[in-house]
């Protein structure tokens, strides 16, 4: 007898039980798979910047790192609006990694480039980064990667058709079909998640990663507030640790429009005007004084904390 | 009467624009964080690495308006208070001064009129801030200010000091202010540093400004003038302050001139303690 | 201390922080001079923290935002909530004014959701309204063209032309 015979309430029962089981099931599927799980000094190397990013969001990530410093040390610059583009604005520096280059190049291209086509045109680039990382167990390898991928959503798109067929059959009967639907919504979820979480990192790299943000905890906040004086290296560095978050003050900002459409508008703005003090500058946002623009005396902003 | 403090050397007021210098700076004993800045005790991790590194990290209040008529706000003192139980500090600080008056901000520190009136106001104040912030010792600040009250019954040394004695509160000495003052106001910088109680000093700010028209705004947005640092010297020829901190809050520079500037600092102190103890064994 | 004593101090201090804040002249006994200073030193204090807090709103203005805000703290002095607020409340004065910026109206957009989970405006430079919404990480927006003629530009283009009257005059 073919489980699509069961009666209707059974059928429920045995589908809730399979969803339940292969949700955590499939969770620990990847977990199982995302070994090395130490993080024993000597695996642990210097990175550069662009592996740092690539470690933290792939080759999407390094390759916006690397647009992120080229427009901080004024080599492109951010044109237009919606969708916003990028020019070659001056020469290229010295020390350009070969990532940089190929952002350039593809840059170049045009008189003006959409990020999309830039990211698209440099994949194979960034790709590159991935060879130390994988030397030292950082990220997973293309075998596991796959495997970790895809064996859970295939196991999903079994249980979403089971559902599915199981509802025409419900409609072809004239059977009510309401809860079956509503499980079937929420294995189609789940599917949609399995499939957007690409595995990338070892338990290894994330950990690694942890470290690595924990360290570089004061070049996030004066990324955040006081770029203008940071190499490139560090505001690559930054981006690649933190992400958009960094690339909040001058020529950044509109950068971070087109990369990141949501949170702030350039400047910590919205973190400042949301938070209720700011006495000389803000929390969140940075600005950790208080502003004494002349006067005596500093401080006393009155606005302290509600 | 000299009073055991905590040991803090050399520091600087922490801003977000400073924290990768601040970070990468090893001869460090304390940085100061602006209260307001820190609501709910959310301090950014950059403070927490320092705090493993052995830094104290003093908070450092704006808005109590101590100085004020009005009795100040409750909640305020716990907020800092909580603050500084989140950042394991040895102490607060504030400062003899009020913010806000007749329902109005003043956005800024303005000095306490020196009489009974504001002596007592301000007291009953501190006793208050003391009481709900115990067991932490409560440090006070001497502010600058263009204008005087014209009412004054006492000096502002006399003034700080009742307050300090009878609130048994610590002082936090900012030599840049003292200097400040005696620019735009008139007296002798070490002879107002003589006279307050230094054996209350919990630490110091040095700070920078600019001069416009004649007038020195103490701005802490421009270098600490060399006059500051020489009184910084004087003092250290009389006493040994636990600690000595740079403000900046603005228009802040390239690492190298902070850098240069806190090891300036830590020289002016250097020679004022070799002068002090030249002076006990000759 | 008596009743009376603090009532008094505490007008003496309502005197002075009034008139720093430029709405009265020095209490009796007062350098007028130094008192002014301290009030024009105060002004550039309260702008710049305006200007750190809310950059867009201020970049925008260029050579206009010193008058501007001089302008906007004589009509209001300093809110409860620092410099944050007050940038707020100048972000709304200029709005009143036509004057705000795209960049300044997302701003402000963003600060003034606090409560609800959405929020709409009207962009007059880029004729978009932008919509924001909360987000489990945070809050997204995105735009759409606003295809109708707005009153605003109309009132724009009268402002401009005002302006430009008196330039020429």
């Amino acid at each position: 007898m073919s489980i699509l015979d069961l009666r209707g309430p059974e059928f429920l029962k045995l589908y809730a039980f399979l969803l339940l089981a292969l949700v955590p099931a499939g969770i620990l599927f990847r977990w199982l798979l995302s070994g090395p799980y130490d993080d024993h000094p000597s695996h642990q190397p210097e990175l550069d910047p662009l592996e740092v990013a690539y470690l933290g969001g792939g080759g999407s990530a390094a390759t916006e790192a690397a647009i992120a410093s080229l427009v901080h040390d004024e080599t492109l610059t951010v044109r237009g609006s919606h969708p916003r583009r990028l020019k070659i604005a001056g020469r290229l520096p010295n020390a350009i990694t070969p990532l940089g280059n190929a952002v350039c190049a593809s840059v170049a291209l045009d008189d003006e480039q959409g990020i999309d086509r830039v990211r698209k045109g440099v994949a194979d680039e960034a790709a590159k980064l991935e060879r130390r990382l994988a030397e030292y167990q950082l990220v997973l390898d293309p075998m596991r990667r796959t495997v970790a991928h895809v064996v859970p959503i295939v196991l999903f798109i079994g249980l979403f058709i089971l559902g599915v067929t199981k509802i025409g059959i419900g409609i072809s009967r004239g059977r009510p079909f309401g809860y079956l639907l509503a499980l079937t919504a929420v294995a189609l979820a789940v599917l949609i998640y399995f499939a957007c979480e690409v595995p990338h990192r070892t338990r290894r790299g994330t950990r690694f990663l942890k470290r690595l943000k924990s360290e570089h905890a004061a070049l996030h906040s004066t990324a955040k507030t006081a770029p203008s004086q940071l190499p490139a290296d560090d505001i690559a560095l930054a981006y690649g640790l933190y992400g958009a978050d960094v690339l909040s003050m001058g020529p950044l900002a509109k950068l971070q429009q087109a990369m990141r459409p949501r949170d702030s508008e350039g400047g910590g703005s919205s973190s400042c005007s949301s938070s209720s003090s700011s006495c000389g500058g803000s929390s969140s946002c940075g600005g950790g004084g208080s502003s004494c623009g002349g006067g005596a005396g500093c401080g006393g902003c009155g606005g302290g904390s509600s | 009467m000299s009073m055991m403090q905590t040991q803090l050397s050399l520091g600087i007021g922490w801003r977000p624009e400073l924290a990768l210098t601040i970070d990468r700076r090893k001869d460090l004993g304390f940085v100061e964080i602006t209260a307001e800045n820190f609501p709910r005790g959310a301090v950014p991790p950059a403070i927490d690495r320092l705090r493993e590194r052995g830094l104290a990290v003093i908070p450092h209040g704006n808005s109590l308006s101590l100085g004020g008529a009005e009795p100040i706000d409750r909640d305020r003192v716990r907020a800092l208070a909580d603050l500084a139980r989140r950042v394991n500090a040895p102490f607060v600080s504030e400062h003899i001064a009020f913010v806000r008056a007749g329902g109005m901000e003043a956005g800024h520190l303005l000095p306490v009129p020196r009489t009974r009136a504001g002596l007592e106001a301000t007291i009953e104040n501190v006793k208050i801030a003391r009481d709900l912030l115990a067991p932490l010792p409560l440090a006070l600040e001497n502010i600058s200010t263009l204008f005087d009250w014209p009412n004054a019954e006492m000096s502002e040394a006399d003034f700080v000091t009742e307050i300090l004695d009878r609130t048994d509160s610590l002082l936090l000495l900012d030599i840049a202010n003292v200097w400040a003052n005696a620019k735009n106001l008139g007296g002798d910088p070490v002879e107002l540093l003589r006279q307050l109680p230094l054996g209350r000093i919990a630490y110091c700010h040095v700070g920078g400004g600019e001069e416009h028209n004649g007038v020195y705004h103490d701005s802490h947005a421009a270098a600490v003038p060399e006059g500051v640092f020489e009184l910084v010297t004087e003092l250290c020829a009389i006493t040994d302050p636990p600690g000595v901190m740079i403000e900046r809050d603005d228009d802040f520079p390239p690492a190298a001139v902070i850098e240069a500037e806190l090891d300036r600092l830590a020289q002016a102190v250097a020679e004022g303690a070799r002068r002090r103890e030249g002076a006990h064994v000759g | 201390m008596s009743v009376e004593q603090r009532q008094q101090l505490a007008e003496q201090q309502a005197a002075l922080v009034r008139a720093l804040a430029g709405e009265a002249n020095p209490p009796d006994g007062f350098d007028a001079g130094n008192v002014g200073t301290a009030a024009a030193a105060l002004l550039v204090k309260r702008r710049r923290g305006v200007e750190k807090t809310w950059p867009g709103v201020a970049e925008s203005l260029g050579d206009r935002f010193p008058k501007l805000f001089a302008d906007y703290a004589r009509s209001r002095s300093i809110p409860p909530g620092g410099h944050g607020a007050d940038g707020r409340h100048f972000a709304q004065y200029l709005r009143r004014l036509g004057l705000l910026s795209d960049a300044g109206r997302i701003q402000l957009l963003l600060a003034q959701m606090g409560g609800g989970p959405i929020g709409v405006a009207y962009l007059p430079e880029a004729r978009r309204i932008v919509i924001a919404y909360k987000c489990f990480d945070g809050v997204r927006r995105f735009t759409l063209p606003w295809i109708f003629r707005s009153r605003f530009a109309r009132r724009q283009r009268r402002i401009a032309g005002a302006e430009e009257a008196i330039d020429g005059a």
